[in-house]
């Protein structure tokens, strides 16, 4: 089935290579992939050990002829609208348009990746990784991170913050945060958890049974905290919204 | 004779292995001695309970089993000259019975007086490691801030629920991360660890600080509402002004209009 898949995905890496182009970058001596973009963006995984990204062919315009595509601190030097420089053990990525198909990255599962997006309305997607996911969306747009393990931070403003966890990593703490969006989080049955939610002015959803640490009558009157642990406790999972609604879930 | 002597010699008058001259002076002394009369009611207690307990002989079988097992032995030993040991019958009496007794009530009196004692040192070794472990967490949790990862520095601001009493190198690095962290979740752990610290001055100081400078409104709303569970009166200064700030979200001027009153 696997190697079915691999054959589907190979064709249509074949075929939409026509229209597309790809640029890849080695990952030697790389701890961490920093995205940056004003647009919406897709990170995958694959089995290779190197970045690859899948975007339209940079075609410059007649009027731009002999002249570079720039922007967010950065030239095209990937043929593909993307500014790559290595700076110390940090590989960074600039997606420098701001319109057109939305750009595909490839990295290995297991790459450390920090996603900073500031455009407005930029969607970003993260889908496999069983490493360390970092993400900071500024202005608009929303958050969907799927088959993962963690460690994860993310912020958003008002976007709406959906992360599907695989399985739980139980080494650092996860950490989500939105100021009016609501986060949506499903997590394994078994994981073992200190949670932690907060909505000010937000309702808060479970149908996991929170083994609930007494209130504090006192805190209770200005912030909405619930406190629990699941099956008997592990890592810290803090999902905190100002006005949004908090959704955990279970699988 | 002396009642000390005495007393060493009433295991052996009970038993009736002294000669004619030691048993009348035994004898003698219980009279008017009550100490050792009761020790010799003791002794002939203890010898009744002796005599009581049954003794219990294996039964045929194993003996038989024994012997046979001792046949074999003896075949499978190479034939030799065995040293003949001279054992000199020596009669177990009560005195030696006693003797026993009290070798053993030594030997088990000096394991749990040296594992009283031990348990003393090490209960000193114990406070010793704690001291230690906290340095070591200390460093730890000072190193873990400083980490590249957002969710590392989280652990570590998240590690000063392991001290009671953190030092103010701790409290400092705490109130640094909710400053200057460029990562806003970092700041909101960072809020919510020093909010069981406002007792001290420089925190309630830091947290008004943080509310001026704090742009994310997860943030300013944390900080909001520590400070407003402390009745801090200093806060209600920076949320008017705050009021008064085109770019403060709608919804954290009603908060701020609703907590207000809560103060003052």
């Amino acid at each position: 089935m696997k190697s079915f898949k691999l054959f589907i995905a190979s064709f249509f890496i074949c075929v939409s290579t026509l229209a597309q182009s790809n640029y890849t970058h080695s990952l030697e001596g790389i701890e961490w992939v920093k995205i940056e973009t004003k647009s919406d963006v897709i990170v995958e995984t694959y089995n290779q050990n190197s970045l690859t990204i899948k975007a339209d062919r940079s075609e410059t315009p007649e009027k731009a002829k002999g002249l570079k595509l720039v922007g967010l601190g950065g030239v095209d030097n990937t043929e593909v609208g993307f500014y790559v420089i290595k700076e110390g053990n940090n590989l960074i990525v600039k997606n420098l348009r701001k319109e057109g198909e939305v750009p595909v990255i490839l990295l290995p599962a297991s790459t450390n990746i920090s996603v900073n997006a500031s455009g407005i309305d930029s969607d970003v997607s993260i889908d496999g990784f069983s490493s360390e996911i970092e993400c900071t969306i500024k202005v608009t747009g929303g958050l969907k991170i799927k088959d993962v393990t963690g460690p994860i931070t993310a912020n958003t403003n008002t976007g709406e913050i959906d992360v599907i966890f695989s399985k739980v990593n139980q080494s650092s703490p996860i950490s989500i945060t939105t100021t009016t969006g609501d986060i949506d989080v499903s997590l394994p049955n078994t994981t073992s958890a200190d949670l932690v939610l907060r909505s000010t002015t937000g309702e808060i959803y479970t149908d996991f049974d929170l083994n609930l640490e007494s209130e504090d009558g006192l805190k209770m009157v200005s912030a909405r905290t619930v406190k629990g642990t699941l099956n008997n406790g592990g890592v810290q999972i803090q999902l905190n919204s100002a006005t949004g609604t908090i959704y955990l879930r279970k699988q | 004779m002396k009642h000390r002597q005495i007393k060493d010699l009433l295991p052996h008058y009970i038993e009736d292995q002294l000669d004619d001259r030691e048993r009348e002076k035994v004898a003698a002394h219980l009279e008017h001695c009550p100490e050792c009369q009761k020790e010799q009611e003791e002794y002939k207690m203890l010898l009744k309970a002796f005599n009581y307990e049954k003794q219990i002989s294996p039964a045929d079988r194993i003996r038989q089993r024994f012997y046979e097992q001792i046949e074999k032995e003896k075949q499978m030993q190479p034939k030799g000259v065995s040293l003949e040991k001279s054992y000199s019958k020596k009669s177990y009496g009560l005195g030696q019975l006693i003797r026993l007794a009290a070798c053993i009530v030594l030997v088990i009196g000096g394991f749990y007086a040296g594992r009283y004692y031990q348990s003393g040192q090490s209960n000193l070794k114990i406070v010793e490691l704690q001291k230690k472990n906290e340095g070591i967490k200390q460093t730890a949790m000072l190193s873990l801030m400083e980490n590249k990862s957002a969710s590392k520095r989280i652990q570590g601001v998240s590690y000063v629920e392991e001290f009671n009493h953190p030092e103010a190198k701790i409290l400092k690095a705490l109130i640094d991360r909710m400053l200057i962290d460029e990562n806003p979740n970092v700041r909101l752990a960072a809020v919510n660890a020093l909010t069981g610290f406002t007792s001290s001055e420089t925190v309630r100081g830091a947290l008004v600080e943080a509310l001026e400078i704090e742009k994310e409104p997860v943030v300013q709303l944390a900080v909001m509402h520590t400070l407003v569970q402390i009745k801090d009166k200093d806060a209600v200064e920076v949320m008017k002004k705050l009021l008064d700030k085109e770019d403060t979200p709608d919804f954290v001027k009603e908060q701020i209009k609703s907590l207000i009153p809560t103060i003052v």
